[in-house]
């Protein structure tokens, strides 16, 4: 049974970015990455992820259409053992109050600091093995 | 009456008094002085000529009826001496005849009787002819001035009204008769006492009356006259009325003495040629004849008319003099009336300085202290209320001039929102591509080694392998540099983004030192990318034991921002001021420990702050900078931070020309203090 990691950004260079950040846990086949470039797509992956045990989701807040804040209750509906982490440029209070209050587990604010991201990754991980 | 009224001309109003007004005003005064004017003048006029003419006219009236009572009264008086001297010589004569007939004709001589008539004819002028009748009627004697003596001539007078009316009635008057057409004669005769005595026959000349009626002189043209019984003229001045047998008796006057009616005394009449006469009369008695005394009227009234001609002049001269008097009076009343006007006029027009000064002691100048005393309130109420009106419309200009510059402010500060936000947008907009530069040349490094990695296990000449590592060695410097330069936006960003509104945080406790610090940087940093050339000497004497304080760091940071600005602003205007004679701008920072609170001192040798710029700083919206390089928030928004927000005190020391110094006292738990109830 393989992990799966889920990072929703509009941005298409994330995929690119992530990729190659993880690409020693990808390339030992740790865990695995699916990228959905808006919150509609995002839900069309979760419900979609198959046999594979989806163990964290990376969000953005600002996408056009619907915003990471609204997809994180869908999202909590659909999966509510899946943990959400927030990640966005606006890493002010009250953008970090509703985020926590629409359940999200953590708000890491851009530019990611991989090093804090990898850590948190590593525990889920070692906890769904 | 000039010297009473005079108007004191005020100062300061006099010149708001239009021309026209005064014009007006004056005309229309015009039209009521000649009213009230006239009115006085016609009415003390007329006072004056009523009782002028009601006394003249009484003083005439009476003096009418004395001058004509007694002219009538003195004619009256002639009248009857006139009538007595007749009487009188009518007696004397009967009298004398009398003797004549005391003897019988039986006892005497006829000789006797002739020479007794003779003595009487010597003795008695008036007497012409004397006859002797017997008893039976018969002439027995005959005695004449003009003719010869007849002696027994026996003419028969026994049926003759001279010898019948003697006996029966003792004597008898009969008619006056002319002789040679000028001389008035009349028959008396006279019975004796007894039976036989007969009868004497007179024939009397009347020149006496004539005499007396002629010398009988009233004024010029007065006359008396004498007329018979049956009115019939027998004397008059003019003797040819008499011989032509006048009859007078159809004049009022004879017919009213005929009737006898003494109390109806007509005195006022026309005489026989058709005069008005003034006439008295007064009877002859035995005779019954009467005299009348006349005078013409014009004549006796002539005095009366001088009189009423004097009378008339008086008035003239009374009039004249009522006139004058009535016009002085009429003007001493209508003057100050007319003054009172006048005043009250200017006073009615605005002009409130204005006084009326009338003198005359009595109610028009009670009347014109009342306006005076008038004049003066509304004057004052007057005066009040445009200084009133002026404070209003300062206060209001001011605070027109306030709402404008707020207004100003406001737009600015609102330009100065918006771009905030526009900023923090763009901010957070780069955050995302700095992300990427960032990340992905941290992801190139380590592919770079681990591109080394590999090669180390590829076999190669050393040339070749010295080149890979000496372009690899490169790549990392390149991507180094770069994710170094990517960090430097990134604190730019952050920095920004501090700097806008966006996000005030949450308070916790911080390093004061640290936050000073990073506010020295930040405004240094601030500064010098906005000037170029910019340059500051920096002083910085930290306690080390400030420690932490809990606050919103944030918004200190903010505050710490704005005065280091400040500071920054103010001594570079001074050196810009001072040119280069060696001024070195310089602002110190430092904190110091007191126990349970913090103090900040912020202090730069710049231009200081006039005292009367130190009293309003702390405004809202009150700004020395130029339109646009200041919002004039600044210090009143950290007034507020500092007080409100932290319950901490701010405070400035400054002397214009040298420097100026902010203190700020910070509790330790200031934050928490302003939390729970410290947010006056």
């Amino acid at each position: 049974m393989s992990l799966l990691i889920l990072v929703v950004d509009d941005e298409p260079d994330v995929e690119l970015l992530f990729r190659q950040q993880f690409r020693r846990d990808l390339r030992a086949g740790r865990f695995a990455m699916e990228f959905a470039q808006s919150a509609p797509a995002a839900l069309q992956s979760m419900s979609a992820a198959g046999d594979a045990s989806l163990i964290l989701i990376l969000s953005d807040i600002n996408m056009p259409g619907m915003s990471g804040l609204e997809l994180l209750p869908k999202a909590k509906a659909a999966r509510p053992d899946v943990p959400i982490i927030m990640i966005t440029a606006y890493g002010d209070a009250e953008t970090k109050r509703r985020a926590l209050e629409g359940g999200a587990e953590a708000l890491l604010t851009k530019p990611i600091d991989f090093g804090l991201l990898r850590t948190e990754i590593e525990t889920r991980v070692v906890k769904a093995a | 009456m000039k010297a009473d009224v005079d108007h004191i001309s005020g100062g300061a109003l006099s010149g708001k008094t239009g021309i026209p007004g005064r014009a007006a005003s004056a005309s229309g005064t015009s039209i009521v002085r000649s009213r009230l004017f006239i009115k006085y003048v016609a009415l003390f006029v007329t006072v004056v000529v009523v009782a002028l003419l009601a006394n003249g006219a009484f003083e005439i009236w009476f003096s009418y009826q004395e001058h004509k009572s007694s002219l009538i009264k003195i004619q009256h008086e002639q009248a009857q001496a006139a009538a007595d001297k007749i009487e009188e010589f009518i007696t004397q004569i009967e009298s004398q005849v009398g003797w004549t007939t005391q003897l019988p004709w039986t006892d005497g001589t006829l000789d006797q009787r002739r020479f007794d008539a003779l003595r009487l004819l010597r003795q008695v002028p008036a007497i012409t002819e004397l006859a002797q009748i017997d008893a039976t009627g018969h002439e027995q004697l005959k005695v004449s001035r003009l003719t010869m003596d007849v002696v027994g001539s026996g003419v028969d007078y026994s049926s003759k009204p001279e010898f019948t009316q003697a006996v029966a009635h003792k004597v008898y008057f009969g008619p006056v008769y002319f002789r040679r057409e000028s001389e008035p004669y009349m028959t008396l005769s006279l019975a004796g006492t007894r039976r036989d005595t007969g009868v004497s026959i007179a024939q009397v000349n009347l020149k006496l009356i004539w005499d007396v009626v002629s010398g009988i002189k009233v004024g010029e043209h007065g006359r008396a006259y004498v007329v018979d019984s049956d009115g019939r003229l027998i004397a008059h001045p003019d003797i040819s009325l008499v011989l032509r047998n006048t009859d007078m008796s159809r004049l009022a006057q004879v017919t009213s003495a005929r009737a006898a009616s003494a109390t109806e005394q007509v005195q006022e009449s026309d005489d026989i040629g058709g005069h008005r006469v003034l006439t008295a009369y007064a009877p002859v008695n035995p005779l019954g004849w009467f005299v009348f005394v006349e005078t013409p009227i014009e004549e006796a009234y002539a005095p009366l008319y001088t009189s009423i001609q004097r009378t008339g002049f008086v008035l003239l001269g009374a009039l004249a003099l009522a006139f004058i008097a009535g016009m002085f009076l009429a003007g001493r009343m209508v003057v100050p009336i007319q003054a009172l006007r006048a005043g009250a006029a200017r006073l009615g027009s605005g002009d409130l300085s204005q006084r009326i000064s009338i003198k005359t002691g009595d109610e028009v100048e009670a009347l014109a202290n009342q306006f005076n005393d008038m004049a003066g309130r509304l004057e004052e109420s007057y005066a009040d209320l445009e200084k009133k009106v002026d404070d209003r419309t300062r206060e209001l200009t001011q605070s027109l001039e306030d709402l404008r510059t707020a207004q100003d402010r406001l737009v600015q500060t609102e330009k100065l929102a918006s771009l905030g936000q526009l900023t923090a947008g763009i901010a957070h907009e780069i955050k995302n591509p700095l992300n990427f530069v960032n990340n992905f040349s941290g992801v190139s490094i380590e592919l770079i080694d681990e591109l080394s990695d590999v090669l180390g296990t590829v076999t190669a000449d050393d040339k070749t392998r010295a080149d890979i590592t000496e372009i690899a060695d490169t790549l990392r410097g390149n991507l180094d540099k770069i994710v170094q330069h990517g960090k430097r936006a990134d604190s730019i960003v952050k920095n920004m983004l501090l700097h806008s509104r966006e996000g005030s945080g949450e308070h916790r406790s911080v390093d004061i030192n640290a936050v000073v610090e990073e506010s020295l940087n930040l405004a240094y940093h601030g500064a010098r990318a906005e000037r170029q050339g910019f340059n500051i000497t920096l002083e910085r004497s930290f306690d080390p034991a400030a420690g932490e304080v809990d606050l919103f760091p944030q918004e200190i940071t903010r505050v710490l921002l704005n005065l280091i600005s400040n500071g920054f602003y103010a001594a570079t205007k001074r050196k810009a001021q001072a040119g280069n004679d060696g001024f070195e701008p310089t602002l110190a920072a430092a904190t110091k420990n007191l126990g349970d609170r913090v103090e900040i001192r912020i202090r730069d040798n710049g231009t200081g702050i006039p005292p009367e710029v130190k009293a309003k700083m702390f405004n809202p919206f009150f700004t020395t900078k130029p339109a646009g390089e200041g919002t004039g928030l600044g210090l009143s928004i950290s007034h507020d931070i500092i007080v409100k927000q932290h319950a901490g005190s701010i405070a400035v020391d400054t002397e214009p020309g040298s420097f100026t110094e902010f203190k700020i006292v910070l509790p330790r738990t200031a934050a928490s203090i302003a939390k729970s109830g410290g947010q006056a």
